[in-house]
C-alpha cells in the first residue's frame, strides 16, 4: 500500500516500470470506468 | 522465481494507480494476518531451497522483483502480462528467488500455500508486459531518486 512506505525511489521506480506495459494505461482506465 | 500466496489483482490504493496515473481511488488490499503468517512460515521452512526473498507490498510483484534484481545487479523476466497480476497489492504474499524451483513448489504445496513460478532472473534488462528497459537504466533512476527526494543530488 502506497502510504505505508512512502519511499521516492519506489515510486520513481514503478512510474518508469508502469511504462513498459503497453497496455497498462488501458487496463487501468477499464478498472476505473467499472467502479463508476 | 516464485510467488506464494494469493494473487487476486487488487488495484485500489495502489503505487501504479497513484504514482503512474494519478489515481487516488478504491478500497486497500485485505489482510488477513492468519494466511500471511503461514505463507512466510512456509517460506523460511526450508532455507536451503531459497536463494533469497521478498514481500510484495507497493507495486506488487512489478516493483518487488524489480527490487530483488537490481539488489542483485541482475535482470528479470515476469511471465505474467496481466497488470492487475504484476501490480495488484494483494497482502500476505512473497517471492523468491530459487534454483530448484518444482521442489520449492512442492514444499509450498505440502504446507498449503499457493505458489508458482512467476519469472526468472537474468540477463541485462528488466522484461515485462511485452515491454523491456535495460537494467542499468532503471537502476540509475532508482538509485537517484531518494537523494533527489532530499535535494542531495
Amino acid at each position: 500500500m502506497r502510504l505505508r512506505t512512502a519511499n521516492p525511489a519506489d515510486f520513481a521506480a514503478i512510474r518508469a516500470i508502469a511504462q513498459l506495459p503497453q497496455h497498462a494505461l488501458l487496463t487501468v482506465s477499464e478498472w476505473t470506468a467499472k467502479r463508476h | 522465481m516464485a510467488l506464494i500466496g494469493t494473487t487476486q489483482g487488487h488495484l485500489g490504493q495502489s503505487a501504479l494507480l497513484a504514482e503512474a496515473f494519478g489515481i487516488e481511488t478504491g478500497d486497500a488490499p485485505h489482510v488477513d494476518l492468519a494466511p500471511s503468517a503461514r505463507t512466510a512460515i512456509s517460506s523460511c521452512a526450508q532455507p536451503q531451497a531459497i536463494r533469497a526473498c521478498t514481500d510484495l507490498s507497493d507495486g506488487g510483484l512489478a516493483l518487488a522483483a524489480f527490487e530483488m534484481a537490481e539488489g542483485a545487479g541482475i535482470g528479470l523476466t515476469l511471465n505474467d502480462s496481466n497488470i492487475a497480476a504484476l501490480f495488484g497489492e494483494d497482502q500476505a504474499r512473497y517471492i523468491l528467488a530459487t534454483q530448484d524451483a518444482p521442489a520449492l513448489l512442492a514444499l509450498a504445496a505440502a504446507a498449503g500455500v499457493a505458489a508458482q513460478v512467476v519469472g526468472q532472473f537474468g540477463g541485462d534488462s528488466i522484461t515485462l508486459g511485452g515491454g523491456s528497459a535495460p537494467l542499468a537504466d532503471l537502476s540509475a533512476l532508482y538509485r537517484r531518486s531518494f537523494a533527489a527526494a532530499l535535494s542531495l543530488a
